[in-house]
């Protein structure tokens, strides 16, 4: 029998002088007892009757009862040893005038139920490998984020919008805040499904935050993301995010160290982490870089080639981006028709040339691409081939090569082409030309990853021309503002020429989008921001405006505004949308204007509640923390 | 201002349901509040619904009481609730005088409280002396009856209970292993269920379901129903030698067999204890037929009393009365009869807003604690009361550990010793629970509190202590972590 069952003491300790009177006691003790009550239970009665241990005569209990003097245990203090106390008990059980075996069986485990249960001890044998962690550093009052906003952030983590948590985190972040310990476990979660949120999530996540998600390998993604480890350490034992973050930097400091520590270590790693080390070349990359590049271009792994191939694309001096000039320049023809200027015209590769491939190129399309094999390779040969090559060659700018290619019985491989090349290229001259492409995911993504790649005031020099450029009305508005909220970065406000010019653009059109005169009026003034704007009303809007603004788009924007305008326009912008709408005339049908329709409204109030909240909790005592 | 229902988390403690909470979050906008204010006594506000006049929404705060002029049959409505969340977030403005609904109404109900007063104080007053022997007569005849009513249910039970037995015997004779979990077994637990409702022991029916939970749920299983079984058997015997029981006793077995008691029968029964009672733990469980089953345990900190409130509440209602972990109460309590007096009635609780720390219970005051006083406190209840189904149970210098399999445990303290913890006991927590207790304690040592249930450990609340000032005050406690009782 295996039963291990420990019937412990009823009271916490008993006096050792106590311990000498078990000497005479015949009793088993309780353990057994109950493991042979619950032996007898588990078979029933009927098979396994009960041990006559435990079937004494009514005479032997009450001697047993005078010998340990319990026969009122209330005037019994201090007990004999516990144990034979529990078996005296059980043995009176058993001993109460009983019609069957099953009854004295169940009487004998009420008792040792209630002695197991009011003599509960731990087991030391359970979880005993479960060690106690160090506990985390101290909160820092000067990094911690006041009481009331939590059920604000509780909020706007758990419904979003992504745009609110991206400002919230940033915001939190660049007042060296952490996130508050109670939603620590929330936060951790949600950056798990989103990267996006991981990214910024992470800065504000504080020791606090690092310490707790060690315990959870879900989380292992937070764990020392900032730790106090040495280089050395990082670089040998790190995780592999912690590894590249770490070559990142190096890079930055050291390049030829770091690509000297990324090429002993190469032989040892897998492809899974050779892939992104390599892909941290990217930073900082010089010719240099290009023997250890070349050596790539013959990895095992074919993405660690293709990376490879990519990043030489890079050195426009590298021998392998030489070869690509020259097997793109061999297809393309300098022609003079009839006196006209001499004009470029390119003509896809007839046939592969085997040497291809070494140098990063497919050759066979893949299975998705719509169009024939020459387009495939004519689109590959490009997108290793460096973009300066054909600035150099045709002479045209980013722009006049989109209008040129327009115009080419080639137009979709080279548009395509060039889009991957930029992806690892990172052009910006490329920014606007990028813009006049046929809008689909892959512009988006190159988009966004050049704009990633402008300084600020770039950036906002670029958007203040696009709004001046663009034409009166909802539509042209939407169509500007929308790529400017999406592309521009995760949780920062505009910058405060940007944020008016957006003010303005926007409360002018809103204000005004159904009324032909005041449309004459915004094209007298469309460069100058200072229309009395503040006491708009969206009276003026008609029927025909209101769809305008309606829909998921349109609304997007208007919220995302919301979350992204600078301080100084939000309130304006705020009391804008939040006041009532016209009365429902009888021209006009009841609908709400689009910004007060129930699901808009509410994210706006969110918006505006945690907007103001922040600023109130962050700025009544950024005087006592440091400003990060 | 006064600084009940001040965040969010009290609240919605008094929302019915979670679509109520939701709809009152919808609310939380003071732009579809007209008008709106509050002062000490109340809250205020004008909400506009669908139809043309505006709803009036008022909260008398000492209640706190809710009335609102809409259709909906919630209580409190989401207007009500929306208005307490706006004032939580300090959105509504004080200082406006109340309209004239609003005094109206809070005059009507000081009115009724008095008139209520008067009645209860009448009542109170012994029967005058001149009262006629046709009312004496009237009185013990009423009296007789109530002791027939009462003797036939210890018969109903009895003989239920006596079914009971046999049932369990022969499970015993054949043996627990031949219990299975299919259906027809199901069937036949689930009649005798029934039959202990039929029989006026809904405790037993409870104890029944509880017992068939056990059933196939582990290894060793059998073991965990015959305690249950044993347990059964405590009170079959209980209720057989009822005559030879102490009123204590019995008052212990008629609660383990679920009769009801009610409020005036347990006030009029125990002394009030006025004491400054800290709510230390707080639990929401959801029962068969929509009934909502609440444990408030609170630590008294004059008398070092625990106490333990149960209440229910049905079909999507509020609870009458909030309570908030942390949060001293002023006001009595009257103890329900028992040998180990914990389950308790509370009368005019009032907030304090006087900031007192809750004190550690004083067994917990020698230093070093240890966790043997505790476990010493707990012995001594189940031995005074082996019927009781929930203990409460205080652990200082803990720690709340992950363990593997998604389990939780804890660091048990050695005996008399702040740093050594040689043994792990699993407890029972949700896993948000546990993660946020981790991120706001950061591993330093806690004192936890929770319900213990016959080896099961409920953590409800995590503390840390202060040393006393000297030898004789007792240790108080600052509040680290509690379980939210809200609906998910």
């Amino acid at each position: 029998m295996t039963h291990t069952i420990h019937i412990p003491t009823a009271k916490p300790a008993s006096p050792p002088s106590t311990a000498t009177t078990t000497e005479h006691h015949a009793l088993p003790c309780a353990a057994t007892l109950w493991a042979a009550l619950q032996h007898s239970a588990l078979i029933g009665v009927q098979r396994l009757p009960l041990p006559p241990a435990l079937c004494l005569t009514p005479a032997q209990c009450a001697q047993y009862a005078s010998t340990f003097n319990l026969s009122d245990p209330r005037t019994n203090d201090p007990s004999p040893d516990p144990s034979s106390a529990i078996a005296w008990a059980l043995q009176a059980a058993l001993c109460v005038n009983a019609q069957h075996p099953s009854e004295q069986l169940l009487r004998a485990s009420a008792v040792a139920g209630v002695c197991e249960h009011a003599g509960w001890q731990p087991d030391p044998n359970l979880h005993s490998n479960v060690s106690i962690p160090e506990p985390a550093p101290p909160l820092q009052p000067a990094r911690s984020v006041a009481h009331t906003l939590i059920p604000m952030l509780r909020h706007v983590l758990r419904n979003g919008p992504s745009l609110l948590q991206a400002y919230t985190l940033v915001t939190l972040h660049q007042h060296g805040r952490d996130w508050p310990p109670a939603l620590l476990a929330q936060a951790l979660d949600a950056g798990r499904q989103d990267t996006g949120l991981r990214a910024l999530l992470l800065p504000v996540l504080g020791d606090r935050g690092r310490w707790l998600a060690q315990f959870n390998p879900a989380w292992r993604y937070a764990c020392g993301v900032q730790s106090d480890a040495n280089d050395a350490q990082i670089w040998e034992e790190g995780s592999i995010t912690q590894r590249v973050a770490w070559l990142h930097s190096q890079r930055q400091r050291d390049p030829a160290q770091a690509r000297m520590q990324l090429q002993t270590a190469l032989a040892q790693l897998p492809a899974k982490e050779r892939l992104p080390l390599v892909q941290a070349l990217h930073v900082g990359l010089t010719n240099e870089d290009e023997p250890l590049l070349e050596q790539l271009l013959c990895d095992r792994s074919k993405e660690v080639r293709l990376h490879a191939a990519k990043l030489l694309s890079c050195l426009p001096d590298s021998a392998h981006s030489q070869r690509m000039c020259a097997w793109v320049r061999a297809l393309l023809q300098h022609e003079q028709h009839d006196g006209a200027k001499a004009q470029w015209t390119i003509q896809a590769p007839e046939e592969a040339d085997p040497a291809w491939q070494h140098h990063g190129v497919c050759m066979q399309p893949e299975t998705h691409f719509k169009g024939g094999p020459r387009a495939w390779w004519l689109q590959e040969l490009l997108a290793f081939t460096p973009l300066s090559f054909w600035h150099d060659t045709l002479g045209l700018e980013p722009e006049a090569l989109v209008r040129w290619a327009r115009h080419s019985d080639w137009k979709a491989p080279l548009l395509e082409g060039w889009l991957q090349a930029l992806q690892t290229q990172h052009d910006t001259r490329w920014i606007a030309a990028v813009h006049m492409m046929p809008s689909n995911w892959r512009t988006e993504q190159v988009y966004r990853t050049l704009h990633e790649q402008l300084s600020s005031a770039q950036r906002q020099t670029l958007w203040l021309q696009r709004l001046h450029a663009c034409s009166d009305g909802a539509a042209p508005l939407i169509r500007v503002l929308e790529p400017l909220l999406r592309n521009w970065p995760a949780g920062q406000l505009l910058s405060p020429a940007l944020s008016q010019a957006v003010f303005a653009r926007l409360m002018r059109t809103l204000s005004h989008c159904n009324d032909a005169d005041a449309d004459a009026d915004v094209n007298a003034d469309v460069n100058a921001d200072a229309v009395p704007l503040h006491n708009a009303t969206p009276r003026a809007i008609g029927p025909r405006a209101y769809s305008d603004w309606s829909g998921h788009q349109a609304t997007g924007i208007l919220l995302h505004s919301a979350c992204t305008l600078a301080d100084t326009e939000f309130e304006p912008f705020i009391a804008f949308l939040q006041q009532p709408g016209p009365e429902p005339s009888q021209s006009q049908s009841a609908t709400p204007l689009p910004w007060q329709e129930r699901n808009v409204a509410s994210q706006i109030d969110h918006i505006v509640g945690l907007r103001r909240a922040l600023h109130v909790a962050l700025s009544t005592s950024t005087s006592t923390s440091s400003n990060h | 201002m006064l600084r009940v229902f001040a965040t969010e988390a009290e609240v919605l403690a008094l929302s019915p349901d979670a679509a109520s909470s939701k709809a009152a979050k919808g609310l939380q906008s003071i732009r579809k509040w007209p008008s709106s204010g509050c002062d000490d006594q109340a809250v205020w506000g004008e909400c506009q619904g669908s139809g043309s006049t505006p709803y009036q929404t008022q909260v008398d705060l000492s209640g706190p009481t809710f009335k609102c002029s809409c259709p909906s049959r919630k209580f409190p409505c989401k207007h009500g609730l929306a208005l307490l969340l706006l004032r939580a977030q300090g959105l509504i403005a004080e200082g406006a005088p109340q309209p004239a609904w609003v005094t109206q109404w809070l005059n009507q109900r000081q009115e009724k409280a008095q008139k209520k007063a008067a009645q209860a104080a009448q009542a109170a007053t012994p029967v005058a002396p001149q009262t006629g022997q046709e009312e004496k007569s009237t009185a013990s005849a009423s009296a007789v009856a109530a002791q027939r009513r009462v003797a036939k249910r210890w018969d109903n039970t009895e003989s239920g209970l006596q079914e009971l037995a046999l049932w369990m015997q022969d499970m015993v004779t054949h043996g627990l292993a031949t219990v299975g979990s299919d259906s027809a077994t199901h069937q036949r637990w689930n009649t005798m269920k029934a039959r202990m409702i039929d029989a006026q022991a809904p405790g037993m029916a409870a104890r029944v379901e509880q017992a068939w939970q056990c059933v196939d749920s582990g290894p060793q299983w059998q073991n965990a129903v015959l305690r249950q079984l044993g347990h059964w058997q405590l009170v079959i015997d209980a209720v057989r030698r009822r005559e030879q029981l102490a009123p204590e006793v019995l008052a212990d077995v008629q609660a383990a067999l679920g009769w009801p008691l009610d409020k005036a029968t347990v006030i009029a029964q125990s002394s009030a204890q006025v004491d400054t009672w800290f709510v230390i733990g707080q639990r929401l469980i959801e029962r068969e037929g929509r009934l909502l089953e609440r444990h408030v345990w609170l630590q008294g900190n004059e008398t070092g009393h625990t106490a333990w409130l149960l209440d229910y509440t049905q079909g999507g209602r509020g609870f009458d009365s909030a309570w908030l972990v942390g949060q001293g109460y002023r006001g009595a309590l009257h103890f329900y009869r028992g040998a180990s007096p914990v389950r308790a009635v509370a009368v005019d609780m009032q907030w304090c807003t006087a900031q007192m720390p809750c004190q550690a219970p004083a067994f917990m005051t020698p230093e070093p604690c240890g966790v043997a006083p505790c476990l010493h406190d707990l012995q001594q209840r189940i031995a005074r009361n082996p019927l009781g189904m929930t203990q409460p149970f205080w652990c200082p210098d803990t720690h709340l550990l992950s363990a593997s399999g998604g389990q939780w445990c804890m660091a048990w303290p050695d005996q008399g010793s702040h740093s050594a913890h040689t043994a792990r006991v699993p407890v029972t927590i949700d896993d948000a629970d546990a993660w946020q207790l981790l991120a706001l304690g950061g591993g330093i040592p806690l004192t936890l509190f929770g319900a213990w249930e016959q080896g099961r450990w409920h953590i409800l609340s995590a503390w840390t202590r202060t040393p006393p000032a000297s030898p004789t005050t007792p240790q108080t406690l600052q509040l680290v972590w509690s379980h939210e009782a809200v609906l998910p």
